[in-house]
C-alpha cells in the first residue's frame, strides 16, 4: 500500500518548519547580539525581583556564546530531519529560557513566543496519552493572546496619535528622503494596525473567513518587516513566522491527533521525502480519517 | 478527564493573565505581555551636573551593549554611575513626562 501524506499532517509539517525557521534566524540574530554584549565593554543589566535569581547565571564568553549559537542552529535542523525531534526541541526551549533571564539585553518578544510555542510542542511530545489536542488548543490560545495583547497595550495616545509609527518609519529609511507621512495618515495607519491586530486574535477562530484573515495576517506582518528600523528587522521576520507557524494548525482543525508527527511511531525516523510504507498506528488512522481518506 | 480540563485552565489562565498584570500594572513598555511598540518608554532620565552647573544628560546606549526600549536601567546605572562621579559633580534623576 503506498502512503500519501494526510492534509493535516502536512500543515502540520508546515507549521513547524516555519517555526524552526524561525528559531534559526533568531539563532543568527543572538549571535550578533551576544557578539556586541561579549565584546563590547557593556554593563550587564539583571532583572530585579522576582527574577533577579537568574543574575547568578553565567553570561557566555565570545567562544562560549559563539558555541551555544551552534548547538541552537544545530537542534533546528535536528529537529527538522529528526521524526522524534524532542530532544533537538528541547535543547532550544532551554537556549531560550535561558537568553532570557540572563539580562534585561538579551530579552526579546520574539524569543519570548518562541519559548512559549516550543514549550507547548515540547508538552505535546511528553508521554500523557489523551493529551493530544491541548497543545494543539494552546498553541492557538497563545497566538490569540499576542494579538490580543498588541492591540490592546496600543490602545493609548502615544501610538493612537501616529507617532509611534511615524518615527519607527523615520528610523527604517523606508520613506524616500526619510519623508514621513502627514499626521492624520500616520493616525488612521495607526488605527488600522489596531483594528488588524484585533481582527486577527478573533478571525483566526472562524472557520468561514479563516482565509482572509490569514492573507491579513501576513500582510500585516509583511508591513512590520518592510517598515521597521532595519536593525531590528532580522527579530521582526523571526517574530512573524512565529505567529504565522500557528496559522496551519487553524486550517487542520478536527484532526488534532497529527499536530505533532514526530509523535507516531508508525512513520520513520528518517528520509520523509521517500516514499513511505506505514503501519497504521492510532493516531495515523485518526489523522485518516479526518483527512476523510 | 478533569485533570485536562484543569490544566487547560491553567495554561490559558497564564496566556492571557500574564500579559493582562504588566498591562494594568505598570505604565512603562513592559516585557512578558506582547506590547511590542505600543508606547513610548518613558523612564526616570539620569542628568550628570558639573562643577560648574552645566548639564548633560545620559544616554543609556552609550554603558549598555545592546539598548532595548523595555529595560528597566535607571537605578543601576546610576549606582554604577555614582561610583565614577569625582568630587563636584552630581547625578540627578528626572522624571520624563511626556
Amino acid at each position: 500500500m503506498s502512503f500519501r501524506a494526510s492534509s493535516a499532517e502536512r500543515w502540520s509539517r508546515l507549521s513547524l518548519g516555519l517555526l524552526l525557521l524561525a528559531q534559526s534566524i533568531t539563532a543568527l540574530e543572538y549571535w550578533g547580539k551576544l557578539a556586541a554584549l561579549t565584546t563590547k565593554d557593556g554593563l550587564s543589566l539583571p532583572y530585579g525581583f522576582p527574577l533577579a535569581i537568574s543574575s547568578g547565571l553565567p553570561f557566555p564568553s565570545t567562544l562560549g556564546a559563539s558555541f551555544l549559537i551552534g548547538v541552537w542552529l544545530s537542534a533546528a535542523v535536528v529537529t527538522w530531519l529528526s521524526r522524534r525531534a524532542v530532544l533537538g526541541l528541547a535543547v532550544m526551549v532551554l537556549i531560550n529560557g535561558y537568553l532570557l533571564v540572563l539580562d534585561q539585553q538579551t530579552y526579546s518578544n520574539h524569543l519570548f513566543l518562541l519559548f512559549l510555542l516550543g514549550a507547548i510542542r515540547l508538552f505535546a511530545s511528553a508521554p500523557l496519552a489523551g493529551l493530544w489536542e491541548m497543545p494543539v488548543l494552546l498553541l492557538k490560545t497563545q497566538i490569540t493572546a499576542v494579538y490580543l495583547f498588541a492591540a490592546v497595550s496600543k490602545l493609548n495616545p502615544d501610538f493612537l496619535s501616529g507617532g509611534i509609527l511615524g518615527r519607527e518609519l523615520y528610523a527604517s529609511g523606508f520613506s524616500p528622503g526619510y519623508w514621513t507621512p502627514p499626521p492624520e495618515v500616520l493616525c488612521l495607519a495607526a488605527a488600522g494596525v489596531v483594528l488588524a491586530e484585533l481582527a486577527l486574535a478573533g478571525g483566526l477562530w472562524l472557520a468561514r473567513w479563516r482565509g482572509c484573515f490569514m492573507a491579513m495576517g501576513m500582510a500585516l506582518h509583511a508591513g512590520m518587516v518592510l517598515l521597521m528600523p532595519g536593525e531590528e528587522r532580522l527579530g521582526i521576520v523571526a517574530f512573524a513566522l512565529a505567529c504565522i507557524s500557528v496559522y496551519p494548525l487553524f486550517v487542520m482543525e478536527g484532526s488534532a491527533q497529527t499536530a505533532f508527527p514526530s509523535q507516531d511511531s508508525s512513520f520513520p525516523k528518517w528520509g520523509r521525502w521517500l516514499p513511505k510504507e506505514p503501519r497504521l498506528g492510532q493516531g495515523t488512522s485518526g489523522a485518516l480519517e479526518a483527512a476523510g481518506q | 478527564m478533569n485533570h485536562r480540563k484543569a490544566i487547560l485552565s491553567l495554561v490559558v489562565a497564564l496566556q492571557f493573565g500574564v500579559p493582562l498584570y504588566f498591562l494594568v500594572a505598570s505604565p512603562y513598555l513592559s516585557r512578558w505581555s506582547w506590547q511590542m511598540y505600543s508606547r513610548e518608554p518613558l523612564r526616570d532620565q539620569l542628568v550628570l551636573i558639573a562643577p560648574d552647573g552645566q548639564e548633560t544628560q545620559v544616554n543609556p546606549r552609550d554603558y549598555f551593549g545592546y539598548f532595548r526600549r523595555e529595560m528597566d536601567y535607571a537605578d543601576h546605572l546610576e549606582a554604577h554611575l555614582r561610583r565614577q562621579l569625582e568630587p563636584g559633580w552630581r547625578i540627578e534623576r528626572r522624571r520624563q513626562t511626556s
